[in-house]
């Protein structure tokens, strides 16, 4: 329990360095936490609830409880995968690991690892599908909202169940390596977000969009701009590791 | 009151005092919010136009570079994953 704890607030680099696997995996699990749709998704989703300007304070704590909510259980994800390795336990999927993670864990942690791979995946279905839905739907001018029925948005739906069905075939492609597919994505997510950020940040900073009260504060840009160059700078090693595979000698 | 006699729709005058009114927002008043079909293009210096130039170059490379690389790991190169 000290050793987790001290490794949350303290990093380290694990046995081998800075490898081109590790810069891979932590771009990935970058760009998962702070994906670039859920930018999308995020202002989408108020646009489609019809929140107000009363309504800040309320959806700023909706988004702050859910960030606080995914790291605790990212990191409890973390936790569970790292009693496996220490226990030499080797496995290829979340719902191999929670099974054999029962008999030093018990039923409780087995059944919390079932639940919230499924809570993911239902995330996973809904939410991606439905930013891109949303996305498109307002780039071609069609009506796209939740509230409207299939016969009013029949376009939006569409692409909606399309992104689903999509997302369903890539998973039954027999033999696809599916790992490899869901970090890949990951790790496109991290290289694109400091993008997406950066136009976030352009539209927060204008003044005439957002006026006095609602234009970005200074600290807001400075943690915004730090993420921004931590992802310019993984990125960038990252592909100088690609290129140059034998670039940082292993440790 | 019964619920259904609740969701039938219902006048905003008719409802007494001590109770509330659910509104759909669809059927909400908009809120006013700034026009921003009129503000016209973003201002953008030639600093901005450059770094946005950079940032597209950037993508491509980044996206194929990803692509190469997953492709590489998957075994699909005929060479083994690094």
């Amino acid at each position: 329990m000290g050793g987790v704890f001290h490794d949350t607030f303290v990093a380290g680099l694990p046995a081998g360095g800075v490898t081109t696997g590790l810069v891979f995996l932590m771009v990935a699990i970058v760009g998962t936490t702070i994906a670039p749709w859920q930018l999308f998704f995020q202002q989408s989703c108020v646009a489609d609830k019809r929140l107000r300007f009363a309504h800040l304070n309320w959806s700023r704590l909706d988004t702050f409880l859910g960030a606080v909510f995914t790291i605790v259980v990212a990191g409890c994800m973390m936790i569970a995968g790292n009693t496996s390795k220490l226990h030499g336990l080797t496995f290829s999927d979340p719902a191999q690991l929670a099974h054999d993670l029962q008999p030093f864990a018990g039923e409780a942690v087995r059944s919390g690892l079932l639940l919230l791979m499924i809570n993911a995946a239902v995330l996973g279905t809904t939410a991606i599908s439905l930013s891109s839905a949303w996305a498109y739907g307002e780039v071609k001018g069609w009506p796209h909202s939740l509230e409207m029925p299939l016969s009013k948005a029949k376009d939006f739906y569409a692409t909606y169940v399309v992104c689903v069905a999509l997302a369903a075939a890539t998973v039954l492609i027999p033999g696809a390596p599916l790992q490899l597919i869901i970090i890949g994505v990951q790790v496109l997510a991290g290289i694109m977000l400091p993008s997406a950020i950066i136009f976030l940040q352009l539209l927060l900073n204008d003044k005439q969009v957002l006026g006095d009260e609602y234009v970005n504060k200074p600290w807001n840009n400075w943690v915004n701009w730090t993420i921004i160059i931590v992802l310019f700078i993984l990125s960038l090693i990252l592909a100088a590791q690609v290129v140059a595979p034998n670039l940082f000698p292993a440790i | 009151m019964g619920v259904m006699a609740l969701l039938r729709p219902t006048a905003i005058h008719s409802v007494s005092e001590d109770q509330f009114v659910v509104v759909h927002p669809l059927d909400d008043v908009r809120e006013e919010k700034v026009d921003t079909a009129s503000l016209g293009r973003i201002s953008m210096t030639t600093s901005a136009k450059i770094s946005l130039m950079a940032l597209r170059g950037y993508l491509v490379f980044m996206m194929l570079l990803v692509l190469y690389h997953v492709i590489d790991l998957s075994g699909a190169l005929g060479r083994g994953a690094h």
